[in-house]
């Protein structure tokens, strides 16, 4: 290129630039002369001041103008450099036109119109033949929108699609509407134009319905006469004209079928699914599923060249903060976002938008970051306060297994996973999903899912069906955790019980053939839920330890019973009963080793001795016959009642007499003997005393049972009567009493001084008392029943 | 008693205690192998102690049980487990098998079989055995009664030692159609007038008339029509050697040459 030609190329370059930067500016300073309210169309243009925007609105005194009006107001109460002139359009359509064609600077518009123009301006420069019409909202073209890029401010308020119908008509359908009159909008309305969408994702054009073309307040006339079926309304949630008209009884909200809202969305994202809570009207009871479409203010970048510069924008969104704040009387409240309000927002921000809502979520992030942090160190500070004061223990002493088989850790768990998935999936798709609309329906959806019930069906979104898979799989490991940690605390509990060391049964010296002994215990009865310690010699045949192994509540110990020390971890002062058996060790022996153990070695007894020098003190339970063990809580050391399972000439040489103020010698051979010869003149005795002595399910046992107060004083046959005419499970046989001395106590140590306790026990007890016996203070009743319980039962009842 | 020795002595004399009660008077302890004839008072009951040299399987020793002991005539045997043996229980049963050869047609004594196996007992089915015994289930029970309740354990060593004695009465004339409950409030005491309980039913009878299929606390509202005698508990010494001929309504039964059939001991 020559020299010459380099020139003038570059002072065309430079003209262009100058063209390009300045014209959009003096457009925007000086008011076209195209941008004149339809209302006036013979007005003359009225030069606007410098910085003054021209505010596309609404029809005059519509929603629309009223919102331009504030925003002015506002404008001038802050003090704005810029200054608006609202002027009167014929609504979204027209404004959207206004702002294509550089009548105004910036409008108001539904988005759903706004959304239809971007895509419509994205389309480029198709221009239609001659009688072709357009297929997009308010059958703009892409022809008109050429070189029109919409750009967004602000998203100031929502609108909900009502479905009013009269009543007591409820819409499944709008299909069977037929040709009923309704209305569906004002004519070049953004109204109209969603409701055409709407009747669009139910299958019907305009004109398959019989839409009225009146206006929004004669339909409202027509309504409240009765002369419309159906209204479709996208206004506020709160309408003062819709609420006198449901509270007149005339109509009702219908909600928008799920099927419609779902096409809707699927078709046309830039509405998003919201509900028309209860109470928000007259007469509503329930919520109403509906979709929702936001006002925006838009403005253009025509040709390359904002309409608005950063600094106006910036100030308009402060004029629009400022009526946030401070809400105008009968105006719909505003709400100014940049994002989430459509499930889809296509048309990008302002470059002054941007910048302000980049500020707003750094301002916002900061806040809570400086938030979190006061939280953090006031818990800090709290901590050391209370690790100082002594409240708090060492977490250190934790451990991660403690943590493990706390159900309350998967538990809590569960609780997040299913709070953390409900808002998460409800802030991807409450906008487009009827199934999650409220943070409620999230909530009881993702229980679902947490509990193991996934439905791919139920969200939209991959991620969602991701966060809902995660759900799905994190709720089942939590709640076989939470089912595995209370497993593990009742068996531990169980264990526990049988385990446990006190009111328990210990048998020194068990040997093989006394494997019925631990049946007998362990057969339904008052001794099933009895620990059982059992000590055995090394020669007791594996095979035997491998059957006691599998006894329920069974202790094995293998010690020598002989030697005090080795009986201490027995516990035996606590013990209901011990039972000493014939076996490799003696049982004399044995109950020395016994008497050692609680008297000397036994701690408690260690403690009580330093305090009071006191005798030998008695176990609880000889005093009462009753169920040994239940009173066993003195704070003395006890000798526990012990059983020697003794021979013959044990007995008779008096080798247990030392020990009879706690021990109990049972003659088993002797016994077994008297059994044969009673069987031998009476051959049903075997069959009875079996009877008598099992603990089976379907039999009855003896019980001693103490008799109330209210007994006191009456006589053996009157107790009789009252036994023997109740029915219980089965019912009462009274035999006999248990003779009390002063009060609960059976006897007296000073009592058996010159005795033993089982000689006073023989002595109190009185099977077949004289019928004229009058009961007394600690008597008990012996008798048959079912269950001692049952026993009980009948006892109270008969007070 | 067959297969007696001196180490069951303890049973001799309880045997005696409670036979002389009921007028029995003799026991005839039978040895294995041999010894002379020997007799002794025990009680006021006349112990004959003799030897039967042949093994419990061989064809001779049912008739030695007919020729010696009379077996046929026994009130009761009592078979124990032969000493020194390794299958004790199998010595029994070929015991109880001869009994049952020796006593033929007839109904023979009531038997009694202690064993060391309590899972030997079904091998006595069919061998007339009315009460198999098990010692260690005695002891066993005697145990866990004294490990719940002092009390019922005196009552039971009471009732083996014969301070208390169940009996089987009939059911009175007037109370046949009454409930158990009737029979136990009007059945106060008996012919000697001391208190008495009555406990249970039995709900049929053995070929020789014993009472079986006995139920203890069988409720309030059983009907006696269905029962053919009532069970009661009496205290102190035994009524029918006070007054055999009396009882409340009827004396009590005491046949005991029935075979109510395999009975576990205690």
């Amino acid at each position: 290129m020559t020299r010459p030609a380099k020139l003038a190329a570059g002072l065309f370059a430079l003209f262009a630039l100058w063209i390009t930067c300045w014209l959009p500016v003096a457009r925007a300073q000086e008011p076209a002369p195209e941008a004149q309210p339809d209302a006036q169309p013979d007005a003359k243009p009225t030069p606007l001041p410098a910085g003054t925007i021209r505010f596309g609105a609404g029809s005059k005194g519509g929603g629309f103008s009223q919102t331009g009006d504030a925003l002015a107001n506002a404008l001038e109460q802050i003090n704005a450099g810029t200054r608006i002139h609202v002027e009167n359009t014929g609504g979204s359509c027209d404004n959207v036109r206004k702002l294509a064609r550089g009548e105004v600077d910036a409008a108001l518009v539904q988005y759903d119109v706004a959304a239809e123009a971007f895509a419509a301006s994205a389309v480029g420069d198709h221009a239609l033949e001659d009688g072709a019409q357009s297929g997009w909202m308010c059958e703009l073209s892409s022809a008109e929108l050429a070189g029109v890029e919409l750009q967004l401010v602000a998203a100031i308020d929502d609108s909900a699609v009502h479905v009013i119908v009269r009543r007591p008509v409820r819409l499944d359908d709008f299909s069977s509407v037929g040709d009923r009159p309704i209305f569906v909008g004002q004519l070049g309305s953004g109204s109209m134009e969603t409701s055409k969408v709407i009747l669009g994702a139910a299958g019907l054009t305009l004109d398959d319905v019989n839409s009225l073309p009146i206006k929004n307040k004669a339909a409202m006339t027509a309504m409240q006469n009765g002369e419309l079926l159906m209204m479709l309304r996208t206004t506020e949630i709160g309408d003062d004209a819709i609420s006198g008209l449901l509270a007149s009884g005339m109509a009702g909200l219908n909600a928008l079928p799920d099927s419609v809202i779902e096409r809707l969305i699927d078709g046309f994202p830039y509405y998003r699914i919201c509900q028309i809570d209860a109470h928000s009207y007259p007469g509503l009871e329930f919520g109403v599923p509906s979709v929702c479409v936001s006002t925006v203010v838009l403005t253009a970048r025509r040709a390359g060249v904002d309409a608005l510069s950063d600094e106006q924008v910036g100030e308009l969104i402060d004029g629009l903060r400022w009526i946030e704040h401070n809400p105008v009387e009968g105006q719909p409240p505003v709400s100014v976002r940049w994002r989430d309000f459509a499930e889809r927002e296509p048309i990008p921000l302002h470059p002054g938008a941007g910048l302000t809502e980049r500020r707003d979520f750094a301002i916002y992030w900061a806040k809570v970051i400086a938030a979190l942090a006061l939280v953090g160190g006031a818990l800090v500070l709290l901590r050391r306060f209370l690790r100082r004061k002594g409240l708090l223990g060492n977490p250190l002493s934790g451990n991660l297994e403690g943590q493990l088989s706390n159900p309350i850790v998967p538990f809590a768990g569960f609780l997040l996973i299913v709070v953390a998935a409900t808002v998460v999936v409800w802030n991807l798709e409450h906008d487009s999903n009827a199934r999650v609309r409220t943070l409620n329906d999230s909530f009881w959806e993702m229980n679902m899912f947490a509990t193991g019930n996934f439905d791919s069906e139920s969200l939209k979104t991959s991620t969602a069906r991701v966060i809902g898979a995660a759900a799905t799989i994190a709720g089942l490991g939590l709640l076989a955790w939470f089912t595995a940690a209370l497993t593990s605390i009742l068996s531990r509990d169980q264990m526990r019980l049988f385990r446990r060391m006190r009111n328990h049964i210990v048998i020194l010296n068990f040997r093989e053939e006394m494997l019925q002994l631990v049946r007998v215990l362990r057969s339904p009865g008052p001794l099933r839920q009895r620990s059982i310690h059992v000590v055995v010699s090394d020669t007791l045949p594996p095979r035997v330890r491998a059957q006691l192994t599998k006894v329920r509540g069974l202790t094995i110990y293998q010690q020598n019973p002989e030697v005090p020390e080795d009986l201490v971890d027995l516990r035996l002062p606590r013990a209901a009963r011990v039972i000493v058996l014939q076996g490799g060790y003696h049982p004399l022996r044995i109950a020395r080793a016994v008497h050692h153990a609680c008297v000397r070695l036994d701690p408690a007894a260690r403690i009580e001795a330093t305090k009071q020098q006191h005798g030998l003190g008695m176990s609880p339970s000889v005093h009462s016959p009753a169920l040994a063990g239940d009173d066993a809580r003195g704070a003395r050391a006890t000798v526990p009642v012990t059983l020697v399972e003794a021979t013959d000439g044990d007995v008779a040489d008096g080798l247990f007499d030392p020990f009879s103020r706690w021990l109990v010698p049972v003659p088993a051979r002797q016994l077994a003997d008297a059994w044969l010869a009673n069987a031998c003149v009476d051959p049903s005795f075997g069959e009875l005393f079996n009877d008598i002595v099992s603990f089976r399910d379907d039999n009855s046992e003896l019980y001693t049972v103490e008799l109330s107060e209210s007994f006191h004083g009456k006589t053996w046959r009157e107790l009789r009567k009252l036994l023997f005419t109740a029915q219980a499970r089965a019912g009462i046989v009274p035999i006999g009493l248990y003779r009390g001395h002063q009060g609960r106590l059976a006897y007296d140590a000073s009592d058996v001084a010159d005795s033993s306790p089982q000689a006073a026990i023989a002595r109190r007890l009185r099977v077949n008392p004289p019928l004229e016996t009058v009961l007394g203070e600690g008597d008990r009743v012996l008798a048959f029943a079912e269950d001692e319980a049952d026993l009980r039962k009948v006892l109270k009842s008969r007070r | 008693m067959l297969h007696w020795s001196p180490a069951s002595a303890g049973l001799v004399d309880e045997l005696a205690r409670t036979i002389a009660s009921v007028g029995v008077n003799r026991i005839t302890c039978v040895r294995d192998g041999t010894a002379p004839l020997a007799v002794r008072q025990v009680q006021g009951v006349e112990v004959r102690t003799l030897a039967i040299d042949v093994k419990p399987g061989s064809d001779a020793y049912p008739i030695r049980l007919i020729d010696d002991v009379d077996i046929v005539a026994a009130r009761s045997v009592i078979v124990l487990p032969r000493a020194g043996m390794d299958e004790p229980d199998s010595a029994s049963r070929l015991t109880c098998a001869a009994i049952r050869r020796a006593c033929g047609d007839a109904l023979g004594p009531n038997v009694l079989v202690e064993i060391e196996d309590p899972e030997a007992a079904f091998e006595f089915v069919g061998l007339g055995v009315a009460n198999v015994f098990y010692p260690g289930h005695l002891r066993a029970a005697l145990l866990g009664q004294a490990c719940v309740d002092l009390g019922v354990f005196q009552f039971i060593v009471g009732l083996l030692r014969g301070r208390h004695h169940v009996q089987s009465i009939a059911v009175p004339e007037r109370l046949r159609d009454g409930t158990f409950a009737d029979a136990a409030l009007s059945l106060e005491c008996d012919s000697a007038g001391r208190p008495m309980t009555v406990i249970g039913v039995a709900k049929g009878r053995s070929e020789g008339g014993q009472p079986i299929n006995v139920v203890v606390n069988p409720g309030p509202r059983t009907r006696l029509s269905e029962c053919v005698c009532l069970m009661v508990l009496v205290t102190g010494e035994d009524p029918l050697e006070q007054a055999p001929e009396q009882a409340p309504e009827q004396a009590p039964e005491r046949s005991n040459s029935e075979r109510p059939g395999i009975q576990v001991g205690a």
